[in-house]
């Protein structure tokens, strides 16, 4: 191949990213500018955000990523949606929507740490055997000290000024835990520590009452250990395992069957325990194909609006079509996670980036599938986009990690080339002094 | 500004909106595509790339029969789900993995496998040249030269043509 060529070639490729970066910057851009008109004057904090939040986006999804190697794709991906997260948040209110912001901020700094932990460190024992008590002294924490919201007792407050919840930031520790374990030379032997380790998580949620959290820790276990051993009938005692304890779930606790009856019909009680799917699913055919506009609309009604039902809000406000994107590009976020993990050369890697990927997916399908009455609700948050600092911080460390594997697979391909190079020339002088 | 005058610019801009998601959309979709055909240009071009070596099933005479490509990690037996797989093997017989000192062998079960003539109990660390044999097919691991591991330099290439490779 020519320079010519192969800067053709390379144009071509970067095309989709610049298109992709032009529709990152500009929805930023517009969406901040329209907001600056939201209230009866002029809104001067959206005016300084219709600039400094592209200009923190600019950052992060053009420097950043070539500094650290990491996949563009994955980035400008995380970025449209903490961008669609801030402005739908923002028109909701300017308070959430500046957090937010905020937030996505400080996770930038988070995902920049996962990604060169992961890239550095290419072994992580020492950090399990760090990350794992202090994960489960954190998980234990809510359950003596915490406060109690909405049912569940999983929040820590931090000397009154701020709160955060333990089993976000313990997301990041499983994953490693499990990766490291489950990449073992000692076969089912050498994975107890990673199957105790997230059985100790799911005891602390069951006692927090975080049902939600707690079904996705063990999915995600029960993915990689399935990924890892291939052992179909472990993997199937653990699925029987997990369907019995949600029928024991069903008999014992009372707001589990109240979730599955208003899961079932929530018109039954649409005042009372079904208002907010009521509300969530008016919201979304109000909105119709194309929304009510940014800012306008009814999303106050619904409860929880900023955190478990901002896709509802985002629907009402941009309308289905949008909401379909959104859904379309957490599609392919997955996809190209596992698409990470299934070119990843060694198990600890593969295994990192599957359960970074599964977390991720799992989460988006579970909140997504509540929140249109697919499945029963669960009280998780969509990653990005809800409000609330644990979760921005703990979707961006995922992220993080990914980009991370994807760092060590192009440090690979490097060195591959450089022997192959290596190789060729070897072989040209070979065949000059013959 | 005027509130109904705000409604009708939100009402109008949600069509801008759309665009640029549906943007969002086709940009990556068009950049997975762009990027498995590059990757598979890639790979043409490297046809060892992610293999460390080859394991060579040696006859009674210690001759080549077969050569199976090496993999960094993964289950070396006779099943359908191992990433080397030899006819005459066990279903699964050890797990291994590349190491800075070598290849790290750990036996599913103790006692089944010989490494150089040596039963393996626990794990054993294969490097250049060593033999595993089980139910009686013998293997030979043969390292790339590139491949360098601990205590080992870089070979200086040989008129003959069977040199390493040198690091820059």
């Amino acid at each position: 191949m020519t320079k010519k060529t192969k800067s053709r070639a390379r144009a071509r490729r970067e095309r989709p990213l610049r298109l992709f970066m032009f529709a990152n910057l500009a929805l930023q851009f517009s969406a901040c500018l329209l907001l600056v008109f939201s209230d009866e004057g002029i809104d001067l904090v959206a005016a300084t955000m219709a600039f400094s939040l592209p200009a923190l986006s600019y950052f992060f999804i053009g420097p950043l990523p070539r500094l650290l190697r990491a996949d563009r794709l994955l980035v400008m991906i995380t970025d449209f949606l903490c961008g669609l997260g801030v402005v739908v948040l923002y028109a909701l209110s300017p308070e959430l929507g500046l957090r937010h912001a905020v937030h996505f901020a400080l996770g930038i700094g988070v995902f920049a740490a996962c990604a060169l932990c992961v890239r550095r460190f290419r072994r992580f024992k020492l950090l399990c055997l760090l990350l794992a008590p202090v994960s489960l002294v954190l998980l234990a924490l809510p359950v003596l000290i915490g406060r109690e919201i909405n049912g569940a007792k999983n929040w820590i407050s931090i000397a009154g000024v701020a709160s955060f919840q333990p089993s976000e930031v313990t997301k990041l520790a499983l994953v490693f835990v499990l990766a490291q374990s489950f990449s073992t030379l000692r076969g089912l032997k050498g994975m107890v520590p990673g199957i105790a380790f997230a059985a100790a998580c799911l005891g602390a949620l069951m006692l927090q009452k975080d049902l939600g959290t707690a079904l996705l820790y063990y999915l995600v276990t029960l993915l990689m250990f399935w990924a890892a051993s291939s052992n179909v009938l472990l993997t199937g005692v653990g699925l029987l395992g997990g369907a019995g304890a949600a029928v024991l779930g069903y008999q014992l606790f009372a707001h589990v069957r109240t979730r599955i009856a208003i899961w079932r019909n929530p018109w039954s009680d649409a005042l009372g325990k079904g208002y907010q799917i009521v509300q969530a699913l008016t919201a979304i055919a109000s909105g119709g194909f194309f929304g009510v506009g940014l800012g306008q609309g009814e999303s106050r009604v619904i409860p929880a609006y900023s955190t478990d039902f901002i896709f509802a809000v985002l629907c009402e406000q941009m309308g289905i079509l949008v909401g379909i994107a959104v859904l379309l590009l957490f599609a392919v976020l997955v996809l190209r996670g596992a698409q990470l993990a299934l070119a990843s050369r060694t198990a600890l890697y593969a295994i990192l980036a599957m359960s970074a990927t599964a977390f991720l997916g799992l989460q988006t399908f579970v909140i997504i599938g509540g929140v249109i009455k697919l499945i029963p609700l669960t009280g998780v948050t969509l990653p990005f986009m809800s409000s609330g600092g644990s979760s921005m911080l703990s979707c961006m460390g995922l992220v993080g990690i990914l980009c991370g594997v994807s760092a060590v697979m192009h440090d690979e391909q490097d060195a591959d080339r450089r022997m192959t190079a290596v190789g060729q020339e070897e072989q040209k002088d070979e065949k000059a002094s013959s | 500004m005027n509130q109904d005058l705000y409604a009708v610019i939100a009402y109008s801009m949600r069509y801008w909106f759309l665009f640029l998601a549906a943007l969002a959309v086709y940009a990556s979709l068009m950049r997975i595509r762009r990027d498995a055909a590059a990757r598979r240009r890639v790979l043409a071009g490297l046809p060892d790339a992610g293999l460390i070596g080859e394991w060579a099933v040696l006859d009674a005479q210690d001759n080549a029969v077969q050569l199976l490509e090496a993999p960094p990690d993964g289950w070396l037996g006779g099943g359908r789900m191992c990433d080397v797989r030899v006819r005459g093997l066990p279903g699964l017989l050890a797990r291994f993995s590349l190491e800075p000192d070598g290849l790290h062998v750990v036996p599913l079960r103790p006692g089944k496998m010989r490494v150089d003539g040596q039963a393996v109990r626990h794990t054993a660390v294969l490097r250049h040249g060593a033999t595993l044999s089980a139910n009686g097919v013998k293997l030979q691991l043969r390292l790339f030269a590139g491949v360098l591991l601990e205590g080992e330099t870089p070979k200086a290439p040989s008129p003959g043509g069977e040199g390493g490779v040198p690091f820059s």
